[in-house]
């Protein structure tokens, strides 16, 4: 799909009449496609798009058509500036930090689906959303550097200030969020001193995760907010184990992903076969080692170790409503503090 | 629309026209994504809302250092230009000056993220430089904040600086390098009487310019500013249209960029901006300066060091992204399939908007050097491109698909955001024109195709070459328009980039930074190449 798009591309820029009259054409008739909205880097020649779409496409005789957008946040914004009105069946790639505000939209229909399969940690009763993956938030860090890593958050906020971390900024960036959020659980009310030690600890905040996380492996800083999974990748592709996650006591603050039907999608049988398909064997085997997450069923063979570095006795997690309502308070006092 | 002097032969209304209906199309391009975010936010805008948001201490804060950033990094990077210019001008190995040149026009293309991190490889805490300095046993002074920031933008602005003002030394006539060493004036001296009048009259357009882009500067801020103390504007209009989704503030803060960024800019550009057209510089007499200059000016060891000290500030974060693309393997990665496709999807955006940039410069030039045809196209680099593609997405929507059209509005944004770059480069070189060879024209009857065709072309291909370039090279290093319109199909270089950063890939991003960097180096020296030829031609007929 991609690469014919970028060949299309020559006759863009030859003229722009053919380019019209191209986007004119009427589409393919809906019947027999299923159009998913997701993140970009789903649907990268790395991510998990591609293996997804061939071994559905082998099972439903349709065609997938993905349609991606920067990232969670964006697939969101993407349906509202749509209101409501766009191409999409299915939006996978959602966060629970975004679930509430997606429901409130009355763009998503209820799934209708039993929620036995899924195993994901606290469990799962979202009628409208279901989840593909989760993860841990978690600082890495790099061996060569720290000796002795943190084995707490009390322990990282009160370790030692020549040795910083990356973290993400909670306005622009889901990991800056999951930061904020999980110190917000540990500490409740009584945050502000944490968020000092914060501040203290912290060489800067990146408008993303990748800014900080290539910050991070050029060695800029011996530690970064990042996943549990991460070294995970690290292991695999890179072979090295130079990158480890650091184990909280307190519990770690979790990121689980999900996929709804819009009500366009509801009338498109595809759309519900797609979303078993999703917590099916197959399509969670092949999360692991494309998407660096861990899967929230069962894949049909065993999980490699790599994968289980750090992963905590208690998963942490705000109610999406919880989330929804106070995020933008907690964000406010979160900025003050960091500009200290 | 014309300024300071009226040239022999009037601008022909057609010309006219023409200039009007390309600053006619740029101000659509920019409003009616406002337009098109207001009427959807307008149940929830009122005078209340507005007032709360001007008195909001984060926005009031994210004001006053989103000014003081940028009015210091443009300080910044003119102030420390100027002395590596003269140097560049004492340079005699005409292999030297090609290679500042187009070392020169790197930095202002790279994308943001890859930026950052080369100058965090040289000047961060675990940088080359504090390895040096731990060697030496002193201590290297963090650069997180806005020292960093400064630094970062001195470093993207200073070369464009060095450049704009290097083209319009271009245009001095040769007789006063000659009246000047007859005259035994040498350096500062000799500047400040020959170069200096010329850079004095570049210096506001240049200033606005950088002024401009560093206001608007989102990834640098964030991350070598060290934390949300260092918060611009920019960074709450994503903050609000991205992530809170509260369109009411997010236009609200965009206005107040421009009435802000605007005033700033009109200040700037009344103080500094005299037509130059009557002085009558020739570009095509300029036709070997430097070989006639040979033996008269001498290569001062204190040029050498301004330079080298220049050329290694500039050059050190890009043997940074070098060492660490060689590093990677880069000849596996750059014939993979996709980013085979992604350097073709660039060029062809790149070839695309660079045309109509240039033709659009090329319109308004030839209608004269106005202050509003200078000034207006500038104002386009306030809009964040996400509050564009916002826009165009809410906008198009309404009759087709907007993906469809992702391509045609990635180029044309590629090629506003480029006019103000390319205009700097040719707006001159036709006042320059006008003023030596429109009595002829006129003389001769010469109007319309045949003028084009016989007296403009020729003696401005040199310019247009190097606007072409330049404006390529800009949209080839673009990826705030693209990444934001969502993009399936659309993969640029840029966008491959960011994709593999994002998929901890980083060693595929270093590849293909490296070959992002020589794509663009190579399209400059071309241009350069190409530009010499020209001079050669001239040498040859005259």
């Amino acid at each position: 799909m991609r690469i014919k798009r970028s060949r299309a591309f020559g006759i863009t820029f030859l003229t722009t009449a053919v380019m019209l009259s191209a986007t004119f054409t009427p589409s393919m008739a809906d019947e027999g496609v299923l159009t998913i909205y997701t993140y970009e880097s789903f649907v990268a020649d790395w991510g998990p798009g591609p293996q997804v779409e061939e071994a559905f496409e082998a099972q439903c005789t349709c065609d997938v058509e993905f349609v991606s957008a920067a990232d969670g946040v964006a697939l969101l914004n993407r349906l509202r500036l749509e209101g409501g009105n766009g191409r999409a069946d299915i939006v996978l790639g959602l966060d629970t930090n975004l679930t509430a505000e997606a429901t409130e939209s009355g763009f998503f229909a209820e799934h209708g689906l039993s929620l036995e399969t899924t195993t994901v940690p606290g469990g799962w009763d979202d009628s409208y959303f279901l989840p593909f993956d989760y993860g841990y938030f978690a600082v890495i860090y790099d061996s060569e550097k720290i000796a002795e890593p943190p084995t707490s958050m009390a322990d990282f906020l009160a370790g030692d200030d020549a040795k910083k971390i990356a973290i993400q900024d909670p306005r622009t960036s889901t990991p800056g969020l999951g930061l904020m959020l999980w110190i917000k659980d540990i500490y409740g009310d009584d945050w502000e001193e944490a968020l000092e030690k914060l501040n203290a600890r912290t060489l800067t905040v990146t408008p993303g995760w990748s800014e900080a996380y290539g910050l991070f492996t050029n060695g800029e800083v011996p530690m970064v907010l990042s996943y549990t999974t991460s070294p995970a990748y690290h292991m695999l592709v890179e072979e090295t184990d130079r990158y480890k996650a650091a184990g909280f006591v307190e519990g770690h603050y979790m990121q689980i992903e999900v996929a709804g039907i819009t009500v366009k999608g509801a009338d498109n049988p595809l759309a519900k076969q797609f979303l078993e398909f999703m917590v099916s064997p197959t399509f969670q085997s092949i999360i692991p080692q494309t998407n660096w997450m861990l899967p929230v069923a069962d894949t049909g063979n065993e999980l490699d170790p790599a994968f289980l570095q750090a992963v905590p006795e208690k998963a942490l997690l705000f109610s999406p409503e919880t989330v929804a309502e106070n995020r933008k308070k907690w964000v406010d006092e979160w900025l003050e503090v960091m500009s200290r | 629309m014309v300024g300071g002097d009226e040239p022999l032969t009037a601008v022909t209304p057609i010309a006219k026209g023409l200039a009007w209906s390309v600053l006619a199309a740029l101000a659509i391009l920019c409003v009616t994504p406002l337009v098109a975010l207001g009427s959807i936010a307008a149940s929830s805008l009122n005078l209340q809302e507005a007032v709360a948001h001007l008195t909001d201490p984060v926005v009031l804060r994210a004001l006053r250092f989103t000014l003081i950033q940028a009015g210091l990094s443009t300080i910044l990077s003119i102030a420390l230009a100027i002395p590596v210019l003269i140097a560049l001008r004492q340079t005699q190995s005409a292999g030297v000056t090609r290679i500042v040149r187009s070392l020169f026009a790197l930095p202002l293309v790279l994308p943001q993220l890859v930026a950052a991190l080369a100058i965090v490889a040289v000047f961060g805490q675990n940088g080359w430089l504090s390895a040096l300095m731990d060697q030496m046993e002193l201590s290297w002074p963090s650069i997180y904040g806005l020292a960093g920031i400064l630094l970062a933008h001195v470093f993207f602005n200073l070369p464009l600086a060095v450049r704009v003002f290097d083209q319009a030394l271009q245009s001095l006539p040769p007789e006063y390098e000659k009246n000047a060493a007859q005259l035994g004036m040498y350096g500062l001296r000799r500047f400040m009487l020959i170069e200096g009048v010329v850079i004095k009259d570049a210096i506001g357009g240049v200033a606005t310019l950088i002024f401009l882009l560093c206001a608007t500067s989102f990834t640098i801020v964030l991350v070598l500013g060290g934390g949300p103390r260092s918060t611009t504007l920019e960074v709450a209009i994503y903050q609000a249209l991205a992530f809170d989704f509260d369109l009411g503030r997010a236009l609200f803060l965009i206005v107040l960029q421009i009435v802000v960024a605007g005033a700033v800019v009109l200040a700037f550009f009344r103080r500094a901006h005299t037509d130059l057209g009557s002085s009558g510089f020739s570009l095509s007499a300029h036709v070997d300066t430097r070989a006639a200059m040979a033996g008269v000016r001498s290569w001062r060891p204190g040029a050498v060091i301004l330079l080298a000290l220049g050329v290694l500030f500039v050059g050190l974060p890009f043997a940074a992204i070098a060492i660490d693309g060689v590093a990677s393997n880069p000849l596996t990665v750059w014939f993979r399939p996709s980013v085979m496709s992604a350097v073709w999807t660039s060029v062809v955006i790149g070839l695309s908007s660079a045309l109509l940039a240039v033709l659009a410069a090329t319109l308004l030039s030839n209608a004269g050097s106005g202050r509003m045809s200078s000034v207006l196209p500038m104002l386009a680099l306030i809009f964040p491109p996400i509050v564009l593609s916002a826009g165009w997405f809410l906008t198009i929507r309404q009759y087709a698909d907007p993906f469809g059209f992702a391509a045609m509005l990635v180029i044309v944004i590629n090629a506003a955001m480029a006019l103000p770059f390319v205009l700097r480069i040719i707006d001159r070189a036709f006042a320059t024109h006008r003023a030596r060879h429109s009595a002829l024209e006129a003389q001769l009857g010469m109007g319309g195709w045949a003028r084009w065709r016989l007296s403009l072309l020729p003696s401005l291909r040199l310019p247009l070459i190097v606007g072409f370039a330049f404006a390529f090279a800009l949209s080839l290093g673009d990826f705030g328009v693209v990444a934001l319109f969502g993009s399936d199909g659309l993969q640029t270089l840029p966008y491959l980039i960011y994709a593999s950063f994002g998929s901890y890939r980083t060693q595929d991003a270093a590849a293909l930074a490296l070959l992002l960097s020589l794509l663009v180096f190579l399209a400059i020296a071309l241009a350069d190449f190409a530009a010499r030829q020209d001079r050669n031609d001239l040498g040859a007929r005259s």
